[in-house]
């Protein structure tokens, strides 16, 4: 999939995607759909509104765009536009936002899901351990859970989750929560143990 | 309703068992809160955290395939060669095909919250009356790097007879009735001869009651002796089906997922 750009800023996507992922992705969105989706729906505009505001200024300070402190001093910005760089957690935001809100998600949709938030997971696994970890567990989540058996309305420990990969600080405790969560709407969060993974690992 | 009390070996199969016996499992806990020991507890943190400490050390060396990485495990007490493949697995994702970005990022948050957040869903109760120090055992790193599992107060994996962190001797000198009854009935089984030995050893002398005595031969009776009447026991292990009988517990036994 070709880089997308917003803001004039390009990002590339921090692991290739497969080609399944390619096609998924085109099929949702379209080629310029993607694009126009990207552009349509930055961090911010995600979020709820209560996040919205901290998004923002997280943005900013992303795209190398200094705040004023005080009234005093006005505030600058590098740029008249600052731009801003779509990451893979965002990219992962814009595969979630609409699934926890529709009853008929189809398996491939969320199965994209879960590939960008685990996509999303490797990006930040540095920069933020504790929104690594939350995507991950959420891409484990729609990974071995048949989500065609969670209804609507026990979803919303995704809309935790997603609000929780939103915030500029997550804590001990908002990665705990997301998790309780899904394990209280019973949402698979590990895999099955299986034969061909054991002969896989030992050899025999 | 049913009160279930989990047994180590009901934990690690509702996470980490193959498909069938976690929802098995998930099944007979669902809509109930129910109870566990902190003997259960230290299990199962030697077996995960142990061995996300042991992956994490692993993963250090830059292995190039999983089953490089399984082959650095350490076996370690309470922790078999079945145990350390089942945590790979999670830790994984159930993929045979070595990430190394996720394998560290599940490891840590085990280490972290998930491996807890796990025990102690669906448990209303982990009855703690040991006190047991090496159920507060730390994954931490070293100023290395090198990672290790250890109580913080020792700086030790494991605990000696003569260590103060926690309250065996005590808890086990109120429970004698039936610490003997189940000595007794552990040692009329050819399988587990050798800890109904250690049962009986602890009745009669307190120095028994510690150490590796405890955390390697009296795992499962301290477990039992936690349980409640009116609870069924949830176990793949015989022990407790011996030793049910004596200690008049009910026993929900089931068979463990294939070992490899």
């Amino acid at each position: 999939m070709a880089a997308l750009a917003v803001g004039g800023v390009r990002s590339a996507p921090a692991r290739p995607f497969s080609d399944l992922e390619e096609t998924l992705f085109s099929t949702l969105a379209g080629p310029e759909g993607a694009r126009e989706t990207q552009q349509r729906l930055r961090p911010a505009e995600l979020l709820p509104e209560g996040e919205a505001e901290d998004s923002r200024r997280d943005a900013g300070r992303r795209a190398g765009t200094m705040i004023g402190l005080s009234e005093s001093r006005p505030t600058v910005a590098t740029a008249t536009q600052p731009s801003v760089r779509v990451t893979a957690l965002d990219d992962a935001l814009v595969a979630l936002r609409p699934l926890f809100q529709e009853d008929h998600a189809a398996d491939g949709e969320w199965l994209l899901a879960s590939r960008l938030l685990r996509r999303a997971a490797i990006e930040r696994k540095h920069s933020s351990p504790r929104a690594a970890s939350i995507a991950l567990v959420m891409s484990d989540a729609l990974g071995f859970t048949d989500m065609k058996t969670v209804p609507a309305e026990r979803r919303g420990p995704l809309r935790e989750g997603f609000i929780a990969l939103g915030k500029p600080f997550i804590s001990t405790d908002d990665e705990r929560g997301v998790l309780q969560g899904l394990l209280e709407a019973g949402f698979y969060v590990t895999p099955g143990f299986t034969e061909v993974f054991a002969a896989d690992v030992t050899g025999s | 309703l049913t009160r279930y009390f989990l047994d180590t070996t009901a934990h690690v199969e509702r996470w980490a068992g193959d498909i069938t016996r976690q929802e098995r499992v998930r099944g007979l806990l669902a809509g109930e809160t129910h109870a566990t020991s902190t003997h259960a507890r230290r299990e199962w943190k030697h077996i995960v955290e142990g061995t996300c400490v042991d992956v994490l050390n692993a993963l250090r060396e830059r292995p190039r395939t999983l089953s490089n990485v399984f082959a650095r495990l350490s076996q370690g007490w309470g922790r078999s060669q079945g145990h350390r493949l089942r945590v790979l697995a999670l830790l994984s994702g159930g993929e045979s095909a070595l990430d190394a970005d996720l394998l560290e990022i599940r490891a840590r948050a085990y280490l972290r919250y998930q491996a807890e957040t796990l025990f102690v869903h669906s448990m209303d109760e982990v009855r703690d009356g040991s006190e047991c120090g090496l159920a507060m055992n730390v994954g931490r790193q070293k100023s290395r790097g090198e990672w290790e599992f250890v109580n913080p107060g020792t700086g030790s994996e494991w605990c000696k007879k003569t260590d103060q962190i926690c309250c065996q001797d005590d808890d086990l000198e109120g429970k004698k009735g039936r610490l003997q009854a189940a000595g007794q009935a552990l040692s009329k089984s050819a399988n587990h001869k050798r800890f109904g030995k250690a049962a009986l050893e602890a009745v009669s002398s307190r120095a028994e009651r510690k150490g590796k005595k405890c955390f390697g031969l009296l795992g499962d009776v301290s477990i039992a002796l936690d349980c409640h009447q009116d609870e069924v026991v949830l176990t793949t292990d015989e022990s407790f089906s011996v030793m049910a009988p004596a200690l008049g517990l009910t026993v929900e036994r089931f068979k463990p997922t294939p070992p490899p």
